[in-house]
């Protein structure tokens, strides 16, 4: 009741001092509506002024204003709203009694100076970052249509690469934060979404398998924030030395209510570029033609089979990766709706999503929820809820690459073979037959279901002002379900149906979940301002994993109650990690602002003995258009220098490493089963983290009112690798994980944004970045090369060298006649027609040992690219907007390592790329180009192509890539709010290398960078859509 | 709302408490789906179990085709099924067959790596039990022999491929152990090793025992055996002559071919025999059809209906197939060419069948036809499972063995009477008459000659009694080196004279080439030096 009399005191009091001007004026007022000028949507919340006094009024939920009380006269008014131009109408007549309207169309801003960006644990003024942190252009994010999260940064951030390794439904690229320094860690970065540090793929063959965010809606995201140097990520300790991604999504606001429905569908189609080109019926029987001709001869044939006997009688034949390959469609449908009051804001969003595999019958299928409530119960204590579950149904029967696989069945098939034959190659003598992959894929079941919620909640209280205690709980968890049944009807290598029917299912689960509880004290302190922040957390994950398989008697029916002989497994395993974090924040005068970082962290996965560690940083800014002297330099609106120095670390290792592991296994006594047991692993109590310090300096600056732009110059040196060291057999172990040896890796980032023109009617930004980095090898256990094979693909470690150097053979082109082979050196059974292998240390003998100095092996280049840039234009005349993407590497190289074991196995055994069959050497009067040996003359040249490494396999893999394009037409009057689109993706690209030339393992495989081992094609992408908002 | 605020402060306590108290718990989660060094190698019923898991190491060596390249089909007697309408396929395989083999060979590399997993688990038990109270000594001593017995055998294994290998004694426990920089032994320390781990063996091993264990009688043939490598004759002889008698259970089987059977296994002429029983879930079999029977055989038999279950041997590719030569070199009248060679026929290419015996002129080797022998004494298509897979044991050791290297001893001291004597009696359960060495060197065979015809007899009959059983290579280079050279040159040649694809680079043996090449990347990761000549 107290309370109650003194609010009525108040009002009471106010009243009395207004009453008296109300009785005795005669005024007149201004109102109006204030919109943005290219779309016409009204804008709520902005601030209308009159200029030079304190009166004004913001807009309602309409984008309307009213102004009253104003004495006849002439006035300037003001509209100003974050993100848009401040627009200022001069000379606005008032009468007295009467209303003038005057409206505002805002132009969006050209350079946003007081951007809030997401950094860890909390939101900072763009001006108050002292670490290299770099957001995505919102814009962006909403301009380009997306079919996974990660696609997001694409050609956004300086220094974040994003592969696309492959078109695999329900995948996604691979996303590098400034290069590799790891050697037997993963390194993809650590996903932050909404606070909650995601986990990260338990190992590398996940992170092939699926992306962490594929069940995660693009539309739900509000901003991405990249977090690239050590001051900006120590604080994330243990799991942040390969960057940290902060995603935000969206939540209510303090608004109307608001819709928001996106739809749109579009169509996949095979690429030619990626699309191999295999040889014809006519091209396949020359070639077996040729090989068998040449095995009559030896005498290992008695006669050249019928069907290989006279190439003119083969046309085209069957292509099968035409067979294989559709055009196949996508949609997507997304529909928000916030709003919230200044008690209660909330947000719900429904998600779905189809995309369909350029592979007939796959497809990926999401359907994804988000809804968040935020809600202040007390002027101390808000509380927040953010429930997101998603249901994603995968078909996906060829998920494999590589000549034993189903995704390699294309190239292994014989072209003569009809494309009804149920077991291609069983026709054609010598050549592997396999199931016809058309039935594969139509009869083949291969279904993953995941079910994933992610959920977070919290407790913020404000004890008094500045002081504050947020305390978060958050759940991840996954379920997958996989289902695999093979027919009786479908066939498999050299095996024709009928085949015994069998199955698989699975399951593949995990429960993570993050307790965090922080305090933050902000307040003035001293002449500056401090923001200091304190917390510990624990996290947790549990994962069980199962697996059955059994033969079924029939195709009938496909689940287990009817198997038989079924055998399977089960585990479960887990890790957890302990931490304390504290951050210090100091600003002063805006100009000077010192940014430090700690966290401990204990994690699970290490030794006993070397479990804890600790990760300091410390940061400068320094806003130099804050001081005086640089009042009156108009030309810069920002200029901030900033240095930083941090140390960060890396535990993505097996969750097991540092133990020594007791497997089981069985011997049979008595003719029974028995139990029996052996060591596996021998653990390493001592092992800990991998540790990367780094030095980051960087200016940011604001030019002309339209150039922004930031330069970071970085280096960094990852410590104590984590090496799965190869030990020697008589060790008793394959392997030991242990800390030893440096990588450093040292480069430059410039990222631009300029307004180019910035009129109402006509607007042209550019966005540009370039990034350069250079990976060195600083030191190896013991100096010594670590030289290691992941067949077909032979690899060097050496100190002064990249990471994962190829070593091999240089080729010099082919032996045209024996006499030049007797003449040189020349490997074993060398033939005319086989390669000649540059003799590099003239002993006149070949000798393929890279640790020998007297080897003939040479260093031939690395997977790492030199340099990446980007570049995005977007161009908005009238109502249409263009915008297109373009972006490229430079100076890495790619090993075909698709080639090595299918098409170019030239044994005859699968066919070969149409390529070969027109270039191979026949003889000194039919050289083909002269470059391409010969399938021909025993078993040394083909050992020699193909099992060796050489320069012939290894390809420039730069390339420019048109990325993206996307025509977009935003609608006026009663449909203002609603756009069009015409989008497309992987439209065009500029390289040497014949096919994908990102479709390596570079992004998770540290250990074998650069394999093209025939990825999944990647499609080109055309999109329609409409986005409507109301 | 006050009331809330005085819920939170106790709650944020807790949870810093439960990380200042728990935290070691909160980050040792104890591995649920296996054990760790932390917790096994506790107790007796954790040594029986590692102990069967030496068993399945043990099974890896010697179970692998790698195994018989290297043992027996590197000798004269046996070979790879060669097809002449496939290409001559490249690997490991054939370059260990016809001499060409480089030093990064597979087959030697695979072996290495087999033969030193399996030292090392027997090192993880033996470095380990003494510390370990059992309720039962007997038993500790029984699985000490076992280890023991199994790490001699590695290590016999490994001085006759390689010659003088590291000896490793104990199992590597942090990455400073896993480099052991002593280089190799030599061949003499790597059989005193030998030697001395089966003396310490044997007094603990049963001498009676079925179920497929090392009995006693395993280890001190092992021990005679080495014994024959470091030329202790009368030591040798020693060991063989007490099995010889009434305390072990070791005899001749009736017939040849019992010993093999998979109705029959452990029987008492068997000493040492490697389980298998595919039959059970997850159970490897010893890939017998694949072994044994010619390319592509087993789709042909199934389709021929001369399997009694629907169940056909899928693969078939003739990995260890008899030698035209020694099939040649049986004596008329010998009961194991019937009891132990087989006879397929490719009729048109349709269909194999069966056909009588003999075949073939003897007297040339000559095969009638198509007509492909295989080894009949490892065929029992009786007794293959529901799933088409073979049931064969591989039999290690077994008492014929026992009674030709007593031979061997025997004429190796000069006593040639009781060679003969030892001779005989394998001779005689074979169907034939004693010994008459003026039938030596065999007509067919006479290149396989030492220049004395007692050796040349203990040799032969080697060469037919213990045919594709993993003996012939070692056999041929304990009888001398040159010897075995000269053989192998030989060989090659007769090789090249039939109708098969041997170029000139195929057996060009070398005196280097008795020694298998140490792999190269082991020489590089241990520092050690390679085996002259490769």
């Amino acid at each position: 009741m107290q309370l109650t009399k003194s609010i009525l005191a108040s009002i009471l009091l106010i009243a009395s001092v207004m009453l008296p001007g109300l009785a005795w004026a005669q005024t007149g007022g201004i109102t109006g509506t204030v919109s943005d000028s290219l779309s016409g949507v009204t804008l709520p919340g902005v601030n209308v002024v009159i200029v030079g006094t304190q009166t004004g009024a913001a807009t309602g939920p309409d984008g309307s204003y009213s102004i009253s009380g104003l004495e006849a006269g002439t006035y300037d008014l003001q509209a100003s709203f974050i993100g848009y131009v401040t627009k200022r109408i001069v000379g606005i007549q008032v009468e007295a009694g009467e209303t003038t309207v005057v409206n505002f169309p805002l132009a969006p801003g050209a350079i946003e100076l007081d951007e809030v960006v997401a950094i860890a644990y909390g939101i900072q003024q763009r001006q108050a970052v002292t670490g290299a942190v770099a957001s995505v252009d919102m814009e962006q994010l909403q301009g380009r249509p997306l079919s996974s999260v990660d696609q997001a940064l694409e050609g956004q951030i300086a220094g974040v690469t994003v592969s696309n390794r492959s078109g695999i439904p329900g995948g996604g690229p691979s996303i590098k934060v400034r290069g590799t320094g790891n050697v037997g860690a993963g390194g993809e970065p650590l996903y932050v979404i909404d606070g909650f540090a995601l986990p990260q793929p338990e190992s590398e063959g996940a992170t092939s398998r699926r992306n962490p965010l594929a069940e995660i809606s693009p539309e739900d995201i509000e901003s991405i924030s990249v977090l690239k140097d050590a001051s900006a990520t120590a604080i994330y300790g243990s799991r942040a030395s390969n960057g940290v991604v902060i995603i935000t999504t969206k939540s209510g606001r303090d608004g109307p209510l608001e819709f928001n429905l996106s739809a749109s569908t579009g169509w996949n189609t095979p690429w030619a570029r990626d699309v191999p080109d295999p040889a014809n019926a006519r091209q396949f029987v020359e070639f077996q033609n040729f090989i068998w001709a040449d095995r009559v001869a030896q005498g290992a044939a008695s006669e050249i089979p019928p069907e290989y006997r006279d190439p003119s009688a083969y046309g085209e034949g069957t292509n099968w990766w035409d067979e294989v390959l559709d055009v196949s469609r996508h949609h997507d449908v997304h529909m928000s709706a916030s709003g919230g009051t200044n008690q209660i804001r909330s947000y719900f969003s429904l998600g779905f999503t189809r995309n369909e595999g350029l592979m007939v019958g796959h497809d990926f299928n999401r359907v994804s929820l988000r809804a968040n409530a935020d809600a202040n119960l007390t002027d101390q204590l808000t509380v927040g809820l953010n429930v997101a579950p998603s249901y994603t149904q995968r078909d996906l029967n060829f998920g494999g690459t590589g000549r034993g696989s189903g995704g390699g069945a294309p190239w292994r098939l014989c072209p003569i073979e009809s494309p009804d034959e149920a077991q291609p190659g069983v026709n054609c003598t010598g050549v592997w037959s396999d199931a016809n992959p058309v039935h594969y894929l139509e009869q083949v079941t291969n279904d993953m279901r995941t079910l994933r919620a992610v959920t977070s909640a919290y407790v913020d209280y404000e004890f008094i002002a500045g002081l504050r205690a947020r305390s978060q709980f958050n759940v991840d968890f996954r379920n997958s379900n996989v289902d695999v049944f093979n027919p009786s009807t479908v066939g498999s290598i050299n095996q024709p149906a009928p085949s015994v029917p069998d199955g698989d299912i699975g399951t593949d689960r995990y429960l993570n979940w993050l307790s965090e509880t922080t305090m933050n004290w902000q307040s003035d302190l001293g002449p500056g301002a401090i923001d200091l922040l304190g917390g510990f957390t624990l996290q947790q994950q549990t994962n069980n994993g199962s697996s059955f398989s059994g033969v079924f008697p029939g195709d009938a029916i496909r689940t287990f109650n009817v198997a038989s002989r079924i055998q399977g497994f089960s585990d479960e395993s887990e890790w957890s990690l302990a931490s304390w974090l504290g951050r210090l924040n100091y600003n002063l005068y805006d100009r000077y602002i010192f940014t430090g970082t700690v966290r401990t962290d204990g994690s699970s996965r290490f030794g006993q003995d070397n479990r804890w560690g600790t990760f300091p940083s410390a940061a400068v800014a320094w806003n130099l258009h804050n001081e005086t002297f640089m009042q009156d330099v108009s030309d810069v609106q920002q200029l901030r220098l900033r240095a930083s120095f941090g140390e960060t670390g890396n535990n993505q290792i097996g969750n097991y490493a540092s133990l020594g592991v007791v497997n089981d296994t069985e011997y049979v006594l008595n003719g029974d089963a028995a139990a029996g047991r052996f060591l596996a692993t021998m653990g390493n109590t001592a092992l800990s983290w991998e540790k990367t310090q780094e030095v980051n300096l960087g200016i940011d600056a604001v030019l002309y009112d339209r150039l922004d732009m930031a330069i970071d110059f970085y280096q960094r040196n990852t410590t104590q690798l984590l090496i799965n060291r190869e030990l020697p057999m008589i060790a008793g172990f394959g392997s030991v994980t242990e800390n030893t040896g440096e990588v450093r890796n040292r480069g430059v980032e410039v990222s631009m944004n300029s307004a180019n023109v910035n009129r109402d009617n006509f607007r042209w930004n550019s966005t540009v970045t370039f990034a350069l980095n250079q990976n060195e090898i600083v030191s190896l256990p013991g100096g010594n090369d670590i030289r290691y094979t992941t067949w077909p693909a032979e690899y060097l470690h050496r100190e002064g060298l990249p990471m994962a150097t190829y070593v091999g053979f240089v080729v010099d082109g082919i032996y045209t006649s024996q006499e030049q082979i007797d003449r040189t050196a020349s490997f074993a059974g060398a033939v005319p027609g086989t390669m000649i292998w540059r003799d590099l240390n003239g002993d006149g003998k070949m000798t393929e040992d890279v640790m020998d100095p007297v080897g003939d092996y040479a260093i031939l280049g690395d997977a790492y690219p030199d340099f990446s840039f980007s570049v995005q234009n977007s161009v908005s005349i009238g109502r249409f907007n263009i915008r297109a993407l373009i972006n490229g590497e430079f100076g890495g190289t790619n090993l075909r390592t698709e080639w090595i074991t299918t098409p170019r196995n030239i044994d005859g055994l699968f066919n070969v790329d149409a390529d070969y069959v027109k270039n191979f050497w026949r003889s000194p009067q039919q050289p083909g180009d002269g470059l391409t040996p010969t399938p021909i003359g025993g078993a040394a040249p083909r050992q020699q192509y193909r099992d060796t490494q050489h320069t012939m396999f290894l390809w420039d893999a730069s390339h420019i890539w048109l990325r993206s394009l996307t025509v977009r037409y935003n609608l006026a009057g009663s449909l203002a709010g609603t756009s069009v689109y015409l989008s497309g993706n992987n439209l065009f690209a500029i390289s040497p290398y014949p096919s994908n030339p990102q479709a390596t393992d570079l992004g998770d495989a540290s250990n074998s960078p650069g394999r093209d081992d025939g990825n999944y094609p990647l499609p080109r992408q055309f999109t329609v859509g409409v986005d409507l908002s109301f | 709302m006050m009331k809330f605020s005085s819920y939170i402060l106790p709650v944020l306590a807790m949870g810093c408490l439960l990380v200042v108290t728990g935290c070691e718990d909160f980050l040792t989660p104890e591995p649920k789906s296996f054990a760790t060094t932390a917790n096994f190698y506790q107790s007796q019923g954790d040594f029986e179990q590692a102990i069967n898991g030496v068993y399945v190491e043990m099974r890896s060596l010697v179970g692998s085709h790698n195994y018989r390249n290297l043992t027996d089909r590197r000798g004269p007697t046996t070979t790879k099924h060669f097809d002449v309408n496939l290409p001559h396929t490249v690997g490991g395989d054939p370059q260990t067959d016809e001499f060409t083999m480089v030093a990064s060979n597979g087959n030697s590399d695979d072996l290495w790596d087999d033969s030193y997993d399996l030292i090392n688990q027997a090192n993880v038990i033996l470095s380990r039990i003494d510390d370990v109270a059992f309720e039962d000594d007997a038993v500790k001593a029984r699985i000490k022999g076992e280890a023991l017995t199994m790490r001699a055998f590695a290590y016999w294994f490994a001085g006759q491929a390689w010659g003088g290998v590291p000896i490793i004694l104990r199992d590597a426990r942090t990455p400073e152990e896993a480099a052991p920089e002593g280089g190799s032994s030599s061949v003499e320390a790597v059989y005193q090793q030998v030697i001395s781990d089966l003396q310490a063996a044997i007094p603990g091993l049963p001498i009676n025992d079925t179920s497929g264990r090392i009995t006693r009688g395993a280890a001190k043939f092992l021990l005679g055996r080495t014994y024959l490598l470091t030329a202790e004759y009368a030591a040798a002889l020693s060991e063989f002559e007490d099995l010889d008698v009434g305390t072990f259970p070791h005899r001749l089987l009736d017939g040849y071919r019992d010993v093999f059977d998979p109705a029959n296994k452990n029987n008492d002429e068997s000493l040492w025999e490697i389980q298998y029983n595919p039959s059970l879930a997850g159970q490897p079999d010893l890939d017998m059809w694949n072994i044994t029977l010619p390319n592509n055989a087993g789709q042909k038999i199934s389709q021929g209906g001369l399997l009694p279950d629907a169940h056909p041997p899928t693969t078939s590719n003739g990995w260890l197939m008899p030698t035209p030569d020694i099939i040649a070199s049986f004596e008329e009248g010998d009961g194991r060419f019937e009891q132990g060679i087989g006879w397929f026929i490719d009729e048109e290419n349709s269909s194999f069948q069966e056909i009588a015996w003999p075949p073939s002129d003897l007297s040339t080797g000559q095969v009638a036809g198509d007509s492909l022998p295989y080894l009949f004494k490892y065929y029992f298509p009786e007794t293959v499972n529901s799933t088409g897979e073979s049931m064969n044991n591989w039999v290690l050791f077994r008492f014929s063995d026992v009674l030709l290297s007593a031979a061997e001893a025997s004429w190796r001291l000069g006593d040639a009477g009781t060679a003969q004597t030892y001779l005989n009696r394998v001779r005689e359960r074979a169907g034939l008459g004693p010994v008459d060495l003026g039938n030596y060197p065999r007509s067919a065979t006479s290149w396989i000659s030492t220049g004395d015809a007692l050796g040349d007899a203990i040799l032969h009959e080697r060469l037919i009694e213990l045919l594709g059983e993993g003996h012939a290579w070692f056999d041929l280079k304990r009888f001398g080196s040159d010897f075995a050279v000269s053989v192998m040159r030989e060989h090659g040649n007769r090789f090249r004279n039939r109708d098969r694809k041997v170029t000139g680079d195929m057996y060009q043996v070398q005196s280097h080439m008795l020694l298998y090449p140490i792999p190269p990347n082991e020489i590089n990761l241990a520092n050690l030096q390679q085996n002259p000549g490769w």
